[in-house]
This record gives structure tokens, sequence and C-alpha cells, in this order.
């Protein structure tokens, strides 16, 4: 069982009750005071539930589902909500406009069943809420394999399309920013400011981005920067002031204390002179920086091949 | 049995606003941060069978205000931590005044009768009803959100997490962050469903 799996497990036994307490006491605790575990919780509750009126849970999951989370009133208007959001997806499913879902036509093998509680009712009522544009989901369709977003709708393709232009051209603007880093020797201004200050902003053609100056945790053990990022901008250059520069190239993963994969990696990328010592500069869009704790973990690349863990820099995002 | 706690203390505006202040941290919510830990106490109190989990949750963050008031600001313990301090000890009074049923206590096992709480299977009529009223709280949202959440619900099991990182993909956003925000809409569309119930 992958890690992942492993932890999804632990958190499904929490919300069913079957943790031992000292477990369980620690995750009340996490619960409550930590942002991602929160989060992570939700969304997994969230799941679990779904699962349930669709009749995807069995054995003693269902059975400590139906005994001890559906003891709480509370929880049991979560239920109540998912089978709502279960009728839906039938009705959408049901209209003439949607025939089949994408997923069922592209026979992924998820088998239909018949929900728990709410059954499943093929409503031949008009779509109030079908979006008006389905038409459009035949281009998505082309645009993603195996035929996802079957619901997807002119507003959503717009925005779709929108979007994947400004990354478009964001990926090029950060190669092109990459490129100059990696132009050896490049005299990088000094953008050390107070703890959590931004640093500065600079208008690079249209695109708004801040530049940040990150140390490693070694150097300053406890101590968390602030990455404070105003509505607007595009990406976000971090520069990682080296101890010492060994490694011919150096590589950039960014991760988050919810999830064990990264959520950004970067080429392998230069040092640069910074001041009186040497950094590696690295440019993330900024819409991948949401509100949370990351850690940028640099990877030194020997000339002969092969990888060495450098360091790591730890910063917190807040949006402005 | 519900708990009672003394009521001697209410916070005034001041004492609120100096709370909201705290939670926030420097970085104005509006108010955010606070519904944010509420909803995280009641749902911590609600998985300990609290019978009251909301009035609960009020009555941490009660305390944790008059201690603000008292002390000015409380600095040596980040403020998510301190409020479930807090929790933890109204909790433990909880208990103490039989607000709770003890460890390992299971009162659907117990109590057979207590099974009609299950979610009755609704029948035609019901479901119909149910369906109008996420249709009309879908309608009091951002159409961006609807679409999102529609999309983000759509599928199941494999299918469900495969689209769920197509979606993520095209909107530029990592799966975590897609299901954060799906998350956020789900909250006020089940606050609004609620809202529907209570007035029908």
């Amino acid at each position: 069982m992958s890690s992942e799996k492993r932890d999804e497990a632990r958190l499904t036994g929490y919300l069913l009750g079957s943790l031992p307490e000292d477990e369980a006491e620690r995750f009340d605790e996490l619960s409550v005071a930590d942002e991602d575990f929160a989060w992570r919780l939700r969304i997994a509750e969230n799941d679990l539930v779904d699962a349930y009126v669709r009749g995807e849970l069995s054995g003693e999951t269902l059975e400590r589902f139906e005994t001890h989370y559906l003891s709480s009133a509370k929880r049991r208007e979560k239920v109540r909500f998912a089978g709502a959001l279960r009728l839906l997806e039938d009705r959408l499913a049901a209209s003439p406009e949607g025939a089949a879902p994408a997923t069922r036509l592209a026979g992924s093998g998820s088998k239909e069943r018949p929900p728990r509680h709410f059954p499943a009712p093929r409503l031949t009522a008009a779509m109030r809420l079908a979006p008006a544009g389905l038409l459009a989901a035949a281009a998505l369709l082309l645009l993603v394999p195996a035929g996802y977003l079957f619901f997807a709708n002119l507003r959503l393709r717009r925005e779709l399309t929108r979007v994947q232009t400004q990354r478009a051209s964001l990926e090029s603007r950060a190669r092109d920013l990459q490129k100059g880093l990696e132009r050896p020797p490049v005299e990088v201004p000094a953008l050390r400011q107070p703890e959590g200050a931004v640093a500065s902003r600079e208008p690079i053609a249209k695109l708004q981005v801040l530049s940040f100056v990150l140390l490693p945790q070694t150097r300053g053990p406890g101590r968390v920067e602030t990455v404070s990022v105003p509505p607007g901008t595009d990406a976000v250059s971090l520069q990682l002031q080296l101890e010492s520069d060994e490694f011919p190239r150096y590589r950039v993963a960014l991760r988050t204390a919810a999830s064990d994969r990264p959520v950004w990696r970067s080429g392998s990328v230069r040092s640069a002179r910074a001041g009186d010592g040497r950094a590696v500069t690295i440019t993330v869009p900024a819409a991948l920086l949401t509100p949370r704790h990351f850690s940028a973990e640099l990877t030194g690349l020997r000339a002969a091949g092969g990888a060495e863990p450098v360091g790591s820099y730890a910063f917190r995002v807040v949006l402005r | 049995m519900k708990p009672e706690f003394k009521k001697d203390w209410v916070p005034s505006e001041g004492a609120f606003r100096r709370l909201l202040g705290w939670l926030d941290e420097g970085v104005d919510s509006g108010g955010e941060k606070y519904l944010e830990m509420r909803r995280r106490l009641a749902a911590y109190f609600d998985r300990r069978n609290c019978p009251s989990p909301d009035e609960l949750a009020d009555e941490t963050l009660n305390r944790v205000a008059r201690r603000l008031e008292e002390q000015g600001t409380i600095s040596e313990t980040p403020p998510a931590r301190y409020c479930y301090i807090a929790a933890r000890f109204v909790f433990l009074e909880s208990v103490r005044q039989g607000g709770r049923a003890p460890a390992g206590f299971d009162a659907r096992r117990a109590d057979p009768a207590s099974l009609a709480a299950r979610p009755a299977e609704p029948d035609s009529a019901a479901r119909q009803e149910l369906l109008d009223c996420l249709e009309q709280c879908l309608q009091q949202i951002p159409p961006r959100d609807r679409d999102l959440i529609v999309g983000y619900y759509h599928g199941e099991q494999r299918a469900k997490i495969e689209h769920r990182q197509q979606l993520a993909a095209l909107l530029g956003l990592t799966v975590n962050a897609l299901s954060i925000r799906a998350c956020r809409i789900r909250d006020k569309l089940e606050a609004c469903l609620k809202t529907h119930a209570a007035s029908a």
C-alpha cells in the first residue's frame, strides 16, 4: 500500500472512530491546529460521505459508517447533502444533452452500483441547470484524453482557454528568465529586506514578478520566511542563497507539508553571483503559491552524473 | 445531557474584534479565520460525540477571547494550537458534566431505536424537493464555482481521481488546491441547503 493510501486509510479510520485513542487524540489536535491536515481531513470526509451515498462502501467500513458516523445529526446533514449532489449528477447524466457520462463511455471499468439510500433516478425533467454550451464539451473532449470533463460548458472552456494561454505565456517568460539567469556571471541585486517584506516588484514586459531571497534552513533554525503575494502577480522569483557552491548545476522541487509529491520542479539551473555569495534562482508561477507552508528542496547535480540533496528553504505564502 | 457552562462573561465588541485580529495573525481575513476555526472546533466536538458541538465551539472561542481581553495578547502559542488546548479543556469539562458518551460507547449499537436517525431513503417527492433546493443554491453561487463543483464531483472512484487531475491541470492548479476550492464551494452549498431545509 502506498503511503498516500495509508494516510487516507488512517483518516478514514479517524472519521469512523476506529483509531486507537492516543492516535485519535493526536489527530484531534491536528484537525484543529494544523491547517493542511484540517483540509485533508475535510476532503477525505467529503469523499467518504460521497462513497457512502454511491454505495461504494462495504464490509467493516460500511458498518462503521452506519454505526458510528451516522450517529451524529451534523454528520447526517452531510450525508443528506451528498445525496442531493448525487441526484444532481444523475439528473445531468439522464438529460438528453448529457447522455452517458464520459467516463462510462470511455469504458473506464467503473461499474454502476446502486447508491445507498439515494437510488439513482433517471429523471427526464428538463435540465434547468444544464450548462448552456454543452456543445463545448465536445471540443474539450478533444483536448483531454479519455474524454473527461463531461460537464464542461462554454464558460469553463473560455476560462480554461484563458488560463492555458496565460500559463503558456508565463511558462515562456519563465523559460526566458531562467535562460537569463543561466548566463554567467550575472549580478543579482541585493534583494534582502526585513523578514516577510516584499523585496521588489519588477515589471518584466507585462508580467508581474515578485522576488524574494530565501536562506537555507540550517542558517536560521525555526525561522520561516513569509512570501506575500498580492493579486495580479504572475510569477514569483525565489533566490535560494547557497552556503557553498559545489555543483555545476542544481534542481529545485517545491513541496508542501500536505504532500510528499512536489507541486513544482525546476529544470537544471546554474548558480549565479548574488551579493557576496552565490544563489540559485527559480521562477515559480504564482498560481501554485496558495496560502500555506512550502519547502524548496535544492538538489545538486554532479557533472559526472548523480545528484545530492543540498538543503531546504522553508517559506510561508500569504495572499495580500 | 447537555453540558452547562457558566455564562458570566460574554465578549464585548472590542473583545471579539481582538479575537478576530489575533486569529488573523496580521493578515486581515475579513472574519474567515474565525469562521474556519469555529468550524474546525465544532467538527472536533462532533467527532468526540458531544451533543452540542456548535455551543462548545462558541464556548471555546469565548474563553480564548476572555483570555485575550485579560492578557492583551497570547504570544507563546500559535492561535490554532491555543484554540485546541482551550477546546480540550472545554471537552473534558463537558465529559465531567455528562455531556458526552464515554469513550468506546456507540449510541447506535446500544440503542437500535436510534437507527431511525439513519437518513431515510427519500421518496420521489422528497428527492425532487431536495434537488430543487440544491438547484436554487447552485444558482446563488458564481457560474464559475457552479461549473467547478459539478465538474469536481463527476465520476466514480478511479475515474473521478483521474478526472480531478485533468481538471486541476487545465485550471493551472494542484489537485490539492482544486480540492480545497471545491471544498469551500461545497461548504457554502451545504449551508444553503440546510437553510432551505429549515425554512421548508
